[in-house]
């Protein structure tokens, strides 16, 4: 016997399929309405995971072009200045004088030379102080906010220390004078009662100085050609820089040994003071995929630098004949060698010092190199920020499609979907209304 | 007789209207219950009325044919084994669906997904936690020393405020659902005393013979929602209520449990019905609990008593005789002192009886004076003594009766005396201890927490045996039994008891009384054990205890509680998230004050005491740097009028960690070494305690630190400190929840910034600071650090957490994308479940109905059939009349 089916089973069905039609009805209906595939983690867990995913992508790629754009613009700044710096000013002063010491031009125009390159040296000084993104002077390395040089007239100061240090001779590695040499080069033996023939009684050169105050009294006086480690004060335990703790309470009453070597550690402390500058990172999250290694270091490449420490740009320190590395310095020295040559005739004051305006005439062409070498690091840094945008651009749009796949509706489907639901749900109510009218009873008399 | 007389058709006819009428009936009874809940379709059930044998005269023209028809009463169409497959399946529907509710509740906090405040899809925690980052690399990017991080703030402050609006949600879904739970309960508890009352009904109208199928409606109706809340079991039997009446039993039981008796718990048992309830502490079960050989030892000890107190032996035998004597003289001399025969009732009764008496019998024997009797006034005398001596011998009796009542109250007497006895035998009988002291429910322990035996008396009781409460009305718990607080909303059937308290006889318990059940975990299903796992699974949180992993079996132990995962699953895994954040940025956001403060060094030995003359760059064996803190004057800092040292700093956090460890193995279960309760609850107190003052201590040196202390020039940049706290008005960055995670008052206030470098400035070589005003590693670090892939514990949260292994692997928010999913993916499985359920259920429900439904076109082509059949009859009727009326008046 087939199974009955009674009033009450086909109400119950038939409530049951009316709620199911109708859920789907506004399921379909919120879908057309919303373009979205789910809108719970419950209705499709896998690609809400995925979708969540691309979402918090998009979120950083938006976070990585800001943080792009602003390094960008920083770099344009730093850009316009070097460009300024190298073409405007560095590579005409430079060419000028390398045309002008070439001619050998009359001596006016040599002193005149000299107050050219003193003035670009100003200039150049001027442009890479000037330039400022907003608030922060980009050649400043991690102290943006206060300029990165300071010309107090002799020397040149990158935030607090001298750009030509390095020049002081190490006082262990000096000759000892000519004076304390025999004539078969052998050092003349101090007793502290006969002096050597020559000796003055006073230098200003503090090592001269030192050997000076040896021969007058051996007994109490140290040999300057012996390092402080081997002889002499405590030094003590050397700071970061390599500058030990006695030195700082060295003064102007101390012996010439104590303060020339204090004089070379401290010149020595400014350039590695110099260099700890030098290598000053200020790394921005670019979307390069930030990462420590295991030391609690930022992988190199994973974050960008956008630092640019001025003296990077420019030079610092000296080089083997005592040089300064700086391109502001070289100008400067070869603007005030120029400038002291006889006006008339364009000879240099002595030829020591037309020696060393030869030296810093290849000096500054080798800092042109170098400011044009910076300038091009800059130039392709900048190149790399803006195909970096291009790449968050187009990484941007591939993610917008990959959500779009995830997350909206195909519209085709969604609405004939939804019409298909409609018709089921009509279907339905129709149903409904005829269901219990129809039975025996309404054929009963 | 199967002979049919002339009139018997009448009654034919008669009988076959009064079915006909019977059945419709019927039919408009299940037309006016079509939509009656519940309803079952009923029957008139008709017979054909026949006589059977045969008689041994009658006519061999007659033929044996039948009287009409009988109404037998009407019946119901059901299968009871639809009833139980639809119940199964409810019971699994309820129990998921409310599952599903659960969960749908918590999606509605967790699951961001389309949920946003600008219509971008793009969540509203998740988002928040994008904007945070968003405003770390802004500040990196373009903010420096001078500027305030006002942006990174206000975004770590909403997620705050996200955070904890999100977890203020799960506590109301929880709470609500407790309440969800007591109501659960308190329906079952109705629904058990409607089942039991009806049985009771339907048990009487039975014995009447009806067949009470209404009330079968409303108990199956009753049985249908019950099935929802739990797995029930229903079983019909016979129950003999005298010597030829067996009437029919309903008894309903959890389906697959199995009591202390190995029986399933019953729930109802005919008239007896039990109820559900939560207690407030959970008992430690005896694994060895068997109630049969406490029984088997009662039964000997009861008869080795019976056996010594036996009324034939001594000293009862004595007693008994000697009580009965002196009754018996006692009762005599009593009864005859109060019916005095010469005086009183008993003399008028005898003087009333003798006048009438002898008023008789001379009226029997008159004066004859013509023929006098000789022997007359002799005659008369001795009907006289007669009348008299039957009234003496009425005081006889009455005497003899009070004399025989008052032997045999002495004999009861001496009875209950010998019967305490044997029962006081049998109470200290120390093998019936011993059955109990081994085979007993509940476990007990002695003041060091060691399992001493078992006993079956849970609660404390006086001396009368009545149960004491404390002062909310809960049930004290007997000293000497180790119980537990029921966190697990353990469940217990109490005793089983008739609709007048009294208790259900069950031979198979140690008391012969139905006793409470205490129900494991996994006992129960449906919509009950749906609330209690929402309410009490801990998934990746679950203790070893929890999973019955440790020597001591609990109620509540259940090894797959590490998959189950309910609202404080939920919850904890949100604090999880919550405080990685908060530790993660504070962690990143301070340095050691020693390197960042100006300190004057001195030297300490391991025990941390001073070494005077201690060199702190030459350092002995044993020997370590401490580092006083100076204030603005280079003076000592302190705190409470001590100084303000790394080592004092040390200690305190040192005597945190320990008192942490305390309270860590205070909380978990099983205590080692054991401990009562209140031991434990004192030993947690004075643990928080001491943790308490070491942690205010070192928050108060940490504080003045910071703001009275001398910084380093080297680090005058320093603005690092605590970023999050355990409230809005401290700088507590200890036990930081979801509910409880704030920006820190130092923080919101100024003091304390993001800092954005860990690096020390330098001198120039003049002594001045190079400072590195716009320097942001320690951002970058907090950037990298905030999508690192991090590890979550469990134990983090939940000290005494099973699993060792990380639940959640992942940056901050992968980790709350991972929550979410974790509760997305349940709510799929669970909602596919809950539609397969709904669907056999619909189904099965349909099958019953297809028996047991009211059918519009069966009824009415029930009423055409009994309309025809009625109508037939009553033309019967009629035809026999002009039968008849032909035979009598037509014919003669």
């Amino acid at each position: 016997m087939a199974m009955r089916v009674t009033t009450g089973m086909a109400m119950s069905l038939y409530r049951y399929n009316l709620g199911n039609s109708t859920v789907k009805f506004n399921s379909s209906m919120n879908k057309v309405m919303t373009h979205r595939k789910f809108d719970s983690f419950a209705e499709d867990p896998t690609s809400a995971v995925q979708a969540w995913r691309v979402r918090r992508a998009m979120v950083d790629n938006n976070s990585y072009r800001n943080n792009n754009s602003d390094v960008t613009s920083r770099f344009n700044v730093a850009f316009a200045a070097m460009n300024t710096v190298t073409y405007d000013l560095v590579n005409k002063a430079a060419k000028k004088a390398d045309i002008w010491a070439e001619s050998d031009p009359t001596g006016g125009a040599r002193v005149q030379l000299g107050q050219t390159l003193t003035n670009t040296a100003d200039s150049v000084i001027q442009t890479m102080n000037s330039a400022k993104y907003s608030d922060h002077f980009v050649f400043s390395g991690t102290d943006e906010m206060n300029p990165p040089f300071l010309w107090d007239g002799e020397t040149l100061y990158y935030r607090g220390v001298n750009v030509n240090a390095g020049g002081v001779k190490n006082p262990a590695e000096q000759p000892v004078p000519s004076w304390a040499l025999d004539d078969a080069g052998n050092e003349i033996p101090a007793d502290g009662t006969t002096m050597p023939d020559g000796m003055p009684t006073k230098s200003d050169d503090l090592y001269e100085q030192a050997w000076i105050d040896y021969y007058k009294d051996p007994t109490n006086a140290i040999k300057p050609t012996l390092s402080p480690n081997d002889q002499g004060m405590a030094w003590g335990e050397a700071d970061e820089f390599g500058v030990p703790e006695a030195v700082k309470n060295v003064t102007d009453q101390d012996t010439a040994y104590n303060r020339m070597w204090a004089e070379y550690y401290n010149d020595q402390g400014d350039l590695a003071r110099l260099e700890k500058m030098s290598k000053e990172e200020q790394n921005v999250d670019l979307g390069m995929g930030l990462m420590k290694d295991e030391n609690g270091n930022l992988v190199k490449g994973s974050a960008f630098n956008r630092a640019l420490p001025a003296i990077n740009m420019l030079g610092y320190g000296v080089d083997e004949n005592g040089d300064p590395n700086n391109v502001v310095l070289v100008m400067k020295r070869l603007g005030e060698i120029f400038s002291s040559c006889d006006y008339e005739t364009g000879d240099f004051p002595s030829g020591e010092m037309e020696e060393e305006a030869n030296r810093l005439m290849d000096k500054l062409k080798k800092c042109n190199d170098d400011c044009i070498s910076v300038e091009a690091e800059i130039s392709t840094k900048a190149e790399y920020l803006q195909a970096n945008d291009e790449r968050m651009k187009l990484q941007a749009a591939y993610l917008e499609e990959d959500r779009y796949n995830l997350e909206e509706i195909d519209p085709a489907d969604a609405i004939s979907t939804l019409m298909y639901d409609y018709y089921c749900y009509n279907a339905a109510l129709k149903v409904g209304t005829q269901l219990l009218s129809q039975s025996l009873i309404d054929y009963m008399n | 007789m199967a002979v049919i007389g002339t009139f018997s058709s009448f009654t034919t006819a008669r009988l076959a209207i009064y079915a006909s009428q019977a059945s419709l009936n019927v039919t408009g009874n299940n037309i006016a219950n079509i939509n009656t809940p519940g309803y079952t379709r009923q029957r008139m059930d008709l017979v054909s009325l026949y006589s059977y044998g045969t008689a041994k005269f009658a006519n061999i023209y007659n033929t044996n044919i039948g009287y009409g028809v009988l109404t037998n009463g009407a019946s119901q169409l059901r299968d009871p084994y639809l009833d139980i497959r639809y119940r199964d399946e409810n019971t699994k529907l309820e129990q998921n669906s409310e599952w599903l509710d659960g969960l749908n509740q918590m999606s509605r906090i967790l699951d961001e997904v389309g949920l946003t405040s600008e219509n971008d899809g793009f969540g509203v925690i998740e988002a928040q936690l994008g904007n945070l980052k968003d405003a770390l690399q802004k500040l990196a990017n373009q903010e420096s020393f001078q500027e305030p991080d006002t942006l990174v703030r206000s975004e770590a402050e909403t997620l705050t405020k996200y955070f904890k609006q999100a977890a203020q949600e799960l506590e109301t879904i929880y709470n609500n659902k407790k309440l969800e739970l007591d109501d659960s309960v308190k329906e079952v508890n109705k629904l058990l005393t409607d089942i039991r009352d009806l049985n009771d009904k339907i048990r009487t109208q039975s014995i009447y013979g009806d067949k009470a199928l209404e009330l079968r409606d409303a108990r199956n109706l009753a049985l249908d929602k019950l099935s929802g809340y739990m797995n029930i079991d229903v079983t019909y039997s016979m129950e003999r209520i005298d010597q030829f009446t067996e009437i029919e039993k309903l008894t309903v039981t959890i389906a697959g449990s199995k009591g202390p008796d190995g029986q399933p718990i019953k729930l109802v048992d005919g008239i007896y019905g039990g109820q559900i309830s939560i207690p407030q502490k959970e008992p430690v079960m005896n694994p060895n609990a068997d109630a049969s050989k406490i029984l088997a030892a009662m039964d000997k000890a009861q008869a080795d008593a019976e056996a010594k107190h036996a009324k034939d032996q001594e000293p009862w035998k004595t007693d008994f005789k000697t009580a009965k004597a002196d009754a018996e003289i006692k009762a005599k001399k009593d009864a005859e002192d109060a019916n005095p025969l010469n005086t009183g009732v008993w003399a008028e009764k005898i003087a009333a009886a003798e006048q009438k008496a002898r008023e008789a019998a001379e009226k029997k024997y008159p004066v004859d004076p013509d023929n006098p009797d000789p022997d007359r006034q002799q005659k008369i005398d001795a009907e006289v003594k007669a009348a008299g001596d039957k009234i003496r011998a009425q005081r006889d009796d009455v005497i003899q009766e009070a004399v025989d009542t008052a032997v045999k109250a002495a004999e009861r007497e001496v009875e209950s005396l010998r019967q305490a006895a044997i029962k006081a035998e049998v109470a200290n009988s120390q093998d019936v201890a011993d059955a109990i002291n081994e085979f007993g429910k509940y476990l007990t322990v002695d003041a060091n927490g060691n399992t001493t035996g078992a006993t079956n008396e849970l609660y404390k009781k006086d001396g009368s045996g009545v149960i004491q409460v404390d002062e909310k009305g809960n049930p004290i718990y007997a000293d000497n039994v180790k119980v537990y607080d029921n966190d697990k909303f353990i469940i217990q059937v109490e005793p089983l008891k008739d609709e007048r308290d009294r208790l259900m006889v069950d031979p198979n318990t140690a008391s012969k009384r139905s006793e409470t059940v205490e129900l494991g975990d996994n006992v129960l299903s449906g919509k009950i054990q749906g609330i209690r796992e929402l309410l009490t699974e801990e998934g990746e949180y679950s203790s070893k205890q929890d999973l019955g992993k440790t020597d001591e079996a609990r109620l509540s132990d259940d090894p797959n509680a590490a998959i189950k995962r309910g609202i404080p699953y939920y919850q904890k895994a949100l604090d999880s998230l919550a405080r990685q954040i908060a530790n993660e940025f504070n962690k990143m956001n301070q340095m050691d004050p020693e390197v960042v403060y100006q300190t004057n060094k001195s030297v300490i030995d391991a025990d941390g005491n001073p070494v005077p003359g201690g060199d702190p760059d030459n350092l002995q064996a044993g020997e370590s740097v401490d580092y006083t803190f100076l204030d603005k004057d280079k003076n000592p800092l302190q705190v409470d009028g001590k100084d303000v040292t790394k080592s004092r700093m040390d200690a305190l956090q040192e005597t945190m960690d320990e008192q942490k460890k305390i309270m860590n193995s205070l909380m978990t279960y099983p205590r080692d070494p054991y401990i009562t309760d209140e031991e434990a609850a004192e030993q947690m107190a004075d643990a928080q305690e001491a943790w308490d003052a070491a942690n205010e201590e070192l928050l108060a040196c940490k504080q003045a630190i910071q703001d009275n202390g001398l910084k380093d020039p080297l680090y005058e940049h320093y603005n690092g400190g605590v970023l999050f706290s355990n409230g809005g008005n401290n700088n507590d960055p200890n036990n930081i929840t979801a509910s409880n995670i704030s920006i820190a008052i130092d923080w919101a206030e100024g003091p304390v910034r993001v800092l954005r470098t860990k690096q020390p400035d330098f001198y120039d070589k003049d002594g001045n600071v190079v400072t590195n005003s716009s320097r942001f590693d320690n951002i970058t670090d907090i950037i990298e650090n905030y999508d690192k892939q991090l590890d979550y514990l469990a134990q983090e949260i939940q000290p005494d957490a099973e699993q060792s292994r990380a639940m959640f692997h992942g940056s901050f928010r992968e980790v709350f994308t991972a929550i979410s999913a974790k509760l997305g993916t349940d709510q799929y499985a669970t909602a596919g479940k809950v539609s397969s359920y709904e669907l056999m259920t619909l189904d099965l429900d349909n099958d019953r109905m297809s028996v047991s439904g009211v059918d519009l076109n069966d009824e009415a082509t029930s009423m055409m059939q009994f309309s025809k059949s009625y109508a037939a009859a009553c033309k019967l009727l009629t035809t026999l009349d002009s039968m008849l009326d032909k035979l009598i008046n037509g014919t003669i």
